[in-house]
């Protein structure tokens, strides 16, 4: 493990740092994270205030994962462990004109872009193992979500739900072809598996859950935590593969299934299933703190 | 406070920013299938064809019958959800066809459309309206002719 505080000076560092409002690197990039987060996530809320009124969109947490909350709270209390309080480098301030820039465009896309160029430029621009680069790892993380997920599930959406097909298909001995699982025993049972169905919004939310809670924690990364973290991953396919497969064997508990309180019963099997499994990852390092 | 010129900048900055989603938020632009489909249809009966629709949660499909020409028309999703469904229909028909712009191709074309769908999108939300151009699934007997046709009527679309 580096230490930090003797490491030699990164490209750009200290040398390069000015102190514009008397700004920390810490702060700046908490600033930075908070900016876009509310930039982000400000139409996907409005939409929700809109559609179920501000009590009930507050109670459904905006419409936004409690793993994608809590993953904002960890880069804020990271950043606040950061004992070394460097001031904004040069460079910071070109990162922060292009995230601000970004955020007074009005279309959250750009504030996506720019947190995952932010994300990527914090952790290069980090060392190991500082709260710098735990807050990163855990802003890259978020930033998949929001940027990187939505572009690959556009330009990628027939190759991830052929993925999501065939495993369903290999589940229930179905005949699978593109998106489209039937029951070759059971004429008129057929899924068509839309992109919103892919299981890969939810491997993006376990795979933060894993990250948010290792960095947090300061949990170093081993055979075990991997372990953890590909469990959490697989448990999340597997629980939106057999939702699929009951879907498809039991056409008539369609609607609860995909809509009512199945889906409801699904998320929160997929919530405890993912939290276990990195909770179990990290269980040495967070009863440690205790 | 330390930084409260700072603190004050930031606050206006995250208001400002706010405000300008605010001011321009509107939903996300989703293909009208359902437009789509009558565009469809008025296209086919203006070129001398009759015409039956069946309708689908994935969208309309159209069948044209004209002379000895007989075929099947239907906006193909650019994200391929209804690609399946569609290619297992044309076999009824003849041989797909992928119609984007006034290009055909083979198999569905990929890179463009979804570039353009991106763009759209963006420019939806940031209050334009850039309209959008549906990819189109054909199939056809093979008495259709159906590279001679005009299709620019359907190369773009207000929704």
């Amino acid at each position: 493990m580096t230490n930090a505080a003797q490491a030699p000076p990164l490209p750009g560092g200290s040398s390069d740092s000015i102190s514009l409002a008397g700004l920390r690197r810490p702060e700046l990039f908490a600033f930075l994270t908070l900016l876009a987060a509310l930039n982000m996530y400000a139409a996907i809320a409005l939409e929700a205030i809109r559609a179920h009124g501000a009590a009930a969109a507050i109670g459904n947490l905006m419409n936004v994962s409690a793993i994608v909350w809590f993953g904002y709270y960890a880069v804020f209390a990271i950043l606040r462990e950061d004992e070394q309080q460097a001031p904004a480098w040069r460079s910071d301030w070109a990162v922060a004109a292009l995230v601000v820039a970004a955020a007074l465009l009005p279309v959250g896309t750009a504030s996506a872009a720019a947190f995952f160029l932010m994300s990527v430029y914090l952790f290069a621009t980090s060392r190991r193992s500082t709260p710098l680069r735990r807050a990163a790892i855990v802003c890259l993380a978020l930033a998949g979500i929001r940027f990187v997920a939505p572009l690959l599930m556009t330009a990628l959406t027939q190759w991830l739900i052929a993925i999501d097909v065939r495993f369903v298909a290999s589940l229930t001995g179905a005949t699978a072809a593109a998106n489209m699982i039937w029951d070759p025993n059971s004429p008129g049972s057929r899924l068509i598996v839309a992109p919103g169905c892919s299981s890969l919004a939810g491997v993006g939310l376990a795979i933060t859950l894993w990250a948010t809670l290792n960095q947090l924690f300061r949990v170093p990364l081993s055979a075990r935590v991997a372990t953890a973290g590909i469990a959490a991953v697989a448990a999340t396919i597997t629980i939106n593969a057999s939702r699929m497969a009951l879907m498809l064997k039991h056409p008539e508990l369609y609607d609860f299934i995909h809509d009512g309180g199945g889906a409801e019963i699904s998320k929160w099997l997929t919530l405890f299933a993912v939290a276990g499994a990195c909770l179990v990852g990290a269980k040495h390092e967070i009863f440690a703190r205790e | 406070m330390r930084f409260s010129r700072a603190n004050s900048a930031a606050a206006a900055i995250i208001l400002l920013s706010l405000t300008a989603k605010l001011v321009v938020s509107r939903p996300d632009l989703m293909p009208d299938l359902a437009f789509s489909g009558e565009a469809a249809q008025t296209f086919l009966t203006a070129n001398g064809f009759s015409v039956e629709v069946r309708p689908h949660k994935l969208g309309p499909t159209l069948y044209g019958r004209k002379g000895s020409c007989y075929l099947m028309l239907a906006e193909a999703e650019v994200t391929g959800v209804n690609a399946a469904l569609l290619a297992s229909l044309a076999r009824e028909v003849g041989p797909e066809q992928f119609l984007y712009g006034r290009r055909f191709f083979n198999q569905p074309p990929l890179v463009r459309p979804t570039l353009g769908l991106l763009l759209a999108r963006q420019l939806h939300l940031m209050g334009f309206n850039p309209g959008r151009r549906p990819l189109w699934a054909i199939a056809s007997n093979g008495q259709c002719r159906i590279e001679q046709m005009n299709w620019s009527a359907l190369a773009a679309l207000p929704r």
